[in-house]
Parts: C-alpha cells; structure tokens; sequence
C-alpha cells in the first residue's frame, strides 16, 4: 500500500512531501536509501518501514540518536503507523499519511479574497498612489504662506511622503517572506493605500464637523472611533494577506496592534500636558464659505450658552 | 541786558530757594522716613525694597501694596522690616491695603516716635515745585526736587504725573510740598525723568476705611477692591455710546473711553506678500497688580482684516485658519491664581445677517478671588471668500454679569459695512 511522507519543520510547515509505492522504505542518511536525509543527527541506516497486510510499521535500525513517535514514545521494536503520526528522528521530523487519510473541505475563492485581488491590481495601486501624492501636494500647496510657490520641492515632497507610507505594505510583505510565505506586495500596496486615502475623508469629516457643529457636539468622539476602526480594519487585511492564521488569531492580533498604536499616542499626548495650561484650547477650524452649512445663532444665545463654561470653573475653583 | 541779568537772577535765586527747601524739608522729616523691606524668612535676606512714610503719631506707615505684595499672597514666607533714619530696624504688621491704588498700611507697633507726615488739604497747582522722598537702589534717604504736571491724561485710575526722576526704591515714599505736606505718593517711574504718583486722596480715602478695613482679611480686601474697580471700569464701557468705526471693508466699535488706546498696523508696505493683513490693536496700559505671578483689570481688543482677491478661497482659508489658533489674554497668571480654560465654539451670526463668524469663547475662574474671571472671545468671519474679519478682545478679572453684557454689545458692534 502506499505511504505518503511528509517532511516538517519544527513549525510544523510542510518543507517536503514524498509517495512511495513500494512495500518497504529505508529511510536515513546513507546514499542507499529510499527517502535520503542530509540532518547530521540521522544515522546512515536509521529507520525501515515494512507494509504487512495493508498496515504499516516502523523499526529504527539501532541509531546513535533514536526515533521516536511523537515527542515522547521511543522506538524499541516494531511499531505500526497510524495515519497522521509524527516521528522524530535526529532533529528532522516526517509525518506519515496513509492514502486514505481525509482532507478538510476546499476552500472557496471568498469575497475577501476578490477585493484583495481587485486592489492588487497595478492599475488600481497607481490610481490609489496618485489620489495619495495628488491630495498631499495640493494641502501642502494650499498652506503655502508666500506667492512664490517651489513647485520642485512641492512634488518632492508629495513623492517622499508616498515613499514612506509604503514603508509599512511592504514591511507586511518582507515578514511573510519571512515567513515562507508569498510576498503579495502589489495586495499589501493596494489596501494600504485604499485605507490611508480613506483617512482623508475622516480628516474632511472632522474639519466639517469641527466647523460646522458647535461646541456641545463637534464629533470628535464620532471622527476618532471611525479613525480607530479603518486602522484596525488596515492591519486585519495586512495580516490576512501576509500570514496564514486563524480567524480569531488574526482578529486578536490586529486588535493588539491598534490598541497599542492609539495607546501609545494617549500616553504620549497626557505625558506632554503642561502641569497648567494658561492658554485656551479651543477648536478653531475654518473652512470657506461653500462648506459652511450649520444656520448661526445669534449672539444672545451664543452668550447664555457660556452659563456653563462659567459654571465648569467655578466648580474647578472650588475643587482645591 | 539789564533785564537779562534780572531774570537770571530771579532764577537763580529760586533754584537756590528749592534747594534750600528741600534740604529743610528732608531735615525735618527724616525721622518719619523709614525703608521697609520684605525679608525672606528661609534665608533672612531681602527680597524687595521700597519707602515709607509714617502718618500717625501711634505707628502706622504708609507705603505702595507692589513693596509688600510679597508678604500680603504669602505671609508665612516673608517678615515685613524697617529701618529709620537713625538706622534702627524692627518689624512691621501689615494692617490694609488697596491693590487699586496700590498702597498699604503698616504699623509700627513698638515705641513708634511721634513725628508723622500731614495729609495735605490741596491738590498742587500745575507747574508747582513739589518734593519726592525716598531710598532709591538701597542708597540711602534722598529728596528729588521735581514739578506737579497735573494727573495723567487717558488713565482710569488717577495718576499724577511729576517730572523728576522716581527710581526703583522709592516706591512708598511720600511727596510733598513745599509746606511739607504729602501730596502723593511714588508709585513708578516711566523712565527720562517722568515719574508717577498716586494723588494724595487715595490714601486719604483709605486712612478714612482704615476702621472698617482692617475687619475683614486681606483676600477679602483684594477682592472687593477688584469687585469695585472692574464694576466701575465695564459698567462705564458699555454704559457709553459706542461709535463704529470704519476698519478696511468693516466697521469695529470705538468704545469711547480715552483710557483705551488704539494702535494700527498693515503689510502693505510688503507687496509681494500673499495676503494683505490689517491690525487694529486697542488695549488699556495701565493693570492692576496683584503679585509676581497675578495682574488682572486689563481690557484689550484687536481686530485683523485679511484680503487676498486673487487667491482661490480653498487656500486663502487655509492660510487664514492659521492666523486665529493662538488666541491669549494678556494678563500674568500662575496655577494658583486661576483655573484653566473651558471653551465653547459656534457658528454666529447677527439679525440683518452682516456677517456670519465662527466665534469662540474662552472663560477661566480666579481661584482666592471668588466671582472673577478672565474672558477670551475671538471671533473668524466665514462669508465671504477671498477676504475676512477677525474679532477678538479679553476681559481679566471681570464678573459673569458684566462680562456677559460686554460680549453681547462687543458680537453685535462688528459688522461688514
């Protein structure tokens, strides 16, 4: 009968796999063999297989290092294989499956996987990376304060920062290299990218909301949540992409990076408070006329809304 | 010729006359003369010095509140001190004060000698000789002849204004005439013999409350006194009839008060900047002084106007956004004086629709002066595209009420034209 063996790493990541039709099988690290191992731990003639009415067993051959099934049962006599067990022999591992050994169901092309490959496209990527650079360049241009405008420096600018910001795609693709996996750097590139230009619409959507709304409700709790989740929904796609993991793993990690990320900028940003602060924070976005939507209120309304700023520091006052 | 020599004569003689009056009057008075000075109890040096005058026979001695403002915030840290023209030193109790005006009455408890300064009756006639007396730099007792030039134009608190040089010092000590009689009191100098006095019926009022004064404690003084003044100063502002007043395409209040003085500035010197800026600074010079870290009672307001008719108003708003981030009062203030700030912001607008600005406004609480605050309003307009309007003014140390009334008629009193 036949026996297909597999070669794993400690990983448990498939490096080879071999189908022999034979009845028996010398397995080590002698020329003469039939499954031929370079690990210098392998004797020569280290471990034989012999088929007896359609079941398997293995002998180890009287090794310097022993075989054993499992990490624990060493070999003594004979043993026979059951489908799926794991022999460790010098620091090589190889599973043993019979033919018969079932197989998880296929996996169907999933909506995920479509959209990836869309954004995979170089077409798209560059349609991405140019709405990225364009929009860049144009704020910068926009804020530039003198009527020379250094146009050069502008584009340079606008190019560099595209440059670091596919520091990150390409960063997920080299640890799945790593990781013996494919690259898929064009996939990373083009959900990165999706999701960062997707912050510019946060960005405008919290200037509008930041001039437009008052006080009382300016949005940002709403603007910040939305920020929270495109980069978690970022990272969830680089790891899908990068490595092979479970959905729960995937989501745990991905949720892991994001707290740290924004964790570390709240940390950050109390540690840099001033002990007292005797300038006012206040909002003072602005945006043209066109955007300016909200109906104004009159300034006798605008005044008795300030009862309750004097209201805050009075209790502040009063707190010490 | 004859007549020349007549009138150098003349003058000669009465430039010899001062200077013999003012050796007598110095004479005479010494020993009323003292230096109080504020010695830090940790390391038993001085931390700041000033003069004095006693004005009673039983002891009390008047000098400027900035000269023992020290010990009035922290009087565990401090001892107030004199020395007398003999050189003897003891130590003083710190019995009123009117921060206003900034003076203060100390006693001299032990043994006080009897000789004191009169309060003069009479305000001095303008061009008058009058004395100043005091001990500028720690160099010892001096008298500084000088001239009564009346009080000073465009202040809301009186000030006499004397020509002759008031130094570092003499902060405290008294001026008189030429009957000896205290006229006013040194209070600062504003540098090529310009000096500054508090008029004598200051003290006068403050002798006349010493009784009801000396009830209450001193924060409680401070804070009635600045209760009162900025009552006086914001209940006078927006009682008067504000004129608009033209500012580029807008029109801004002029408050009407001389004490408020406004200065203008443009880059239209700069044609080859992007946008033509416009400010119209209005503040009052004087404050009230309450401590290193505290002064309050100041008004400012400031007005912007930005034009650019060539730029697209996408990047004429981004640049202008820049302009209105910073916004501060003006006044000295340390975490112990007040809260921080709490904001509010919202679209504005007037009736007749004139304009249509993004208006913040910024409120904090005095902590040991309770019911004042500081108010910051600044107001973007955000109508029209290529050109803008920035409104802003600050209130230190004001009442809810008053500052509330202020705002309102300051919101309603800029408009486009």
């Amino acid at each position: 009968m036949e026996l297909i063996i597999e070669e794993i790493n400690r990983g448990k990541k498939l490096i080879g796999r071999h189908k022999f039709f034979t009845n028996e099988i010398q397995v080590g690290r002698g020329y003469h063999n039939d499954m031929i191992l370079s690990d210098p731990h392998v004797c020569a003639n280290h471990i034989s297989l012999k088929c007896v009415d359609d079941e398997w067993f293995i002998e180890d051959l009287g090794s310097i290092n022993g075989t054993t099934i499992g990490k624990k049962t060493k070999i003594t006599h004979p043993q026979k294989i059951q489908s799926g067990d794991v022999i460790v022999l010098g620091k090589t591992q190889l599973r043993f499956i019979l033919p018969a050994h079932p197989v998880v169901a296929s996996v169907k092309f999933s909506a995920v996987e479509n959209v990836v490959e869309m954004l995979g496209r170089w077409s798209v990527i560059a349609a991405l990376l140019a709405v990225f650079t364009g929009l860049n360049v144009t704020f910068m241009y926009l804020n530039m304060p003198t009527k020379e405008v250094n146009y050069n420096s502008l584009f340079l600018w606008g190019f560099g920062l595209t440059l670091a910001y596919s520091l990150w795609p390409l960063f997920c693709s080299l640890m799945a290299h790593l990781n013996k996996r494919e690259t898929r750097i064009s996939d990373q590139l083009g959900i990165s990218f999706l999701i960062i230009n997707l912050f510019w619409i946060i960005d405008f959507l919290e200037a509008f909301l930041g001039f437009n709304g008052s006080s009382d409700w300016s949005g940002q709790w709403f603007t910040l949540l939305l920020a929270i989740g495109l980069t978690y929904a970022m990272f969830w796609f680089n790891f899908y992409i990068a490595f092979e993991q479970t959905t729960k793993r995937r989501v745990k990690f991905a949720l892991g990076l994001t707290t740290f990320i924004y964790g570390s900028l709240f940390v950050y940003d109390l540690s840099n408070q001033p002990e007292f602060k005797s300038y006012p924070l206040y909002n003072s976005t602005i945006m043209s006329p066109t955007f300016a939507i909200a109906s104004p209120i009159s300034p006798d309304e605008f005044i008795s809304n300030s009862d309750s700023l004097f209201k805050a520091v009075d209790e502040e006052s009063k707190e010490e | 010729m004859h007549r020349i020599a007549v009138l150098l004569l003349s003058l000669f003689s009465s430039l010899a006359l001062a200077t013999e009056q003012a050796q007598q009057i110095f004479q005479e008075m010494a020993p009323s003369l003292y230096q109080i000075r504020l010695i830090d109890k940790a390391t038993s040096e001085k931390s700041s010095i000033g003069s004095g005058f006693q004005i009673s026979e039983n002891g009390y001695i008047a000098t400027n509140y900035h000269v023992i403002s020290g010990y009035a915030q922290y009087p565990e840290k401090y001892i107030i001190e004199y020395e007398d023209s003999l050189g003897k030193k003891g130590q003083l109790d710190l019995q009123t004060v009117d921060v206003i005006n900034d003076l203060a009455i100390v006693l001299l408890a032990e043994n006080p000698q009897p000789q004191h300064f009169i309060i003069s009756e009479l305000t001095p006639e303008k061009g008058e000789e009058i004395y100043s007396l005091g001990n500028p730099h720690d160099l010892g007792m001096i008298v500084v002849p000088g001239t009564y030039n009346g009080l000073k134009k465009e202040a809301f608190n009186d000030r006499i204004h004397f020509t002759g040089s008031v130094n570092p010092g003499m902060s405290g000590g008294p001026v008189v005439n030429r009957f000896g009689e205290v006229v006013g009191i040194n209070v600062a100098s504003s540098g090529n013999s310009i000096g500054f006095l508090i008029p004598h019926d200051k003290l006068a009022n403050l002798i006349n409350q010493f009784d009801a004064q000396v009830e209450k404690t001193i924060d409680e003084q401070i804070t009635e006194q600045l209760q009162a003044n900025q009552q006086r100063l914001i209940s006078e502002i927006i009682q008067g009839d504000w004129q608009s007043k033209a500012f580029a395409d807008a029109n801004i209040p002029d408050v009407g008060v001389n004490y408020i003085r406004c200065w203008g500035d443009s880059n239209a010197d700069k044609p080859d900047a992007l946008i033509f800026k416009a400010v119209t600074n209005c503040q009052m010079e004087e404050y009230v002084y309450i401590s290193e870290s505290l002064t309050t009672g100041q008004i400012d307001m400031e007005f912007h106007y930005f034009a650019a008719p060539e730029l697209s108003s996408s990047r004429f708003y981004q640049i202008y956004q820049a302009q209105i981030a910073r916004a501060n009062t003006g006044n000295n203030v340390s975490k112990e004086d007040v809260t921080e700030f709490e904001c509010q912001h919202d679209i504005t607008g007037l009736e007749n629709q004139s304009i249509k600005n993004k208006s913040i406004l910024c409120v904090r609480a005095y902590k040991e002066y309770q019911g004042l605050y500081d108010v910051m309003y600044i107001a973007a307009s955000v109508d029209k595209n290529n050109k803008a309007l920035v409104s802003h003014f600050t209130l230190a140390g004001v009442e809810k009420k008053l500052s509330q009334q202020f705002s309102k008629k300051f919101m309603e009193s800029v408009t486009w034209n």
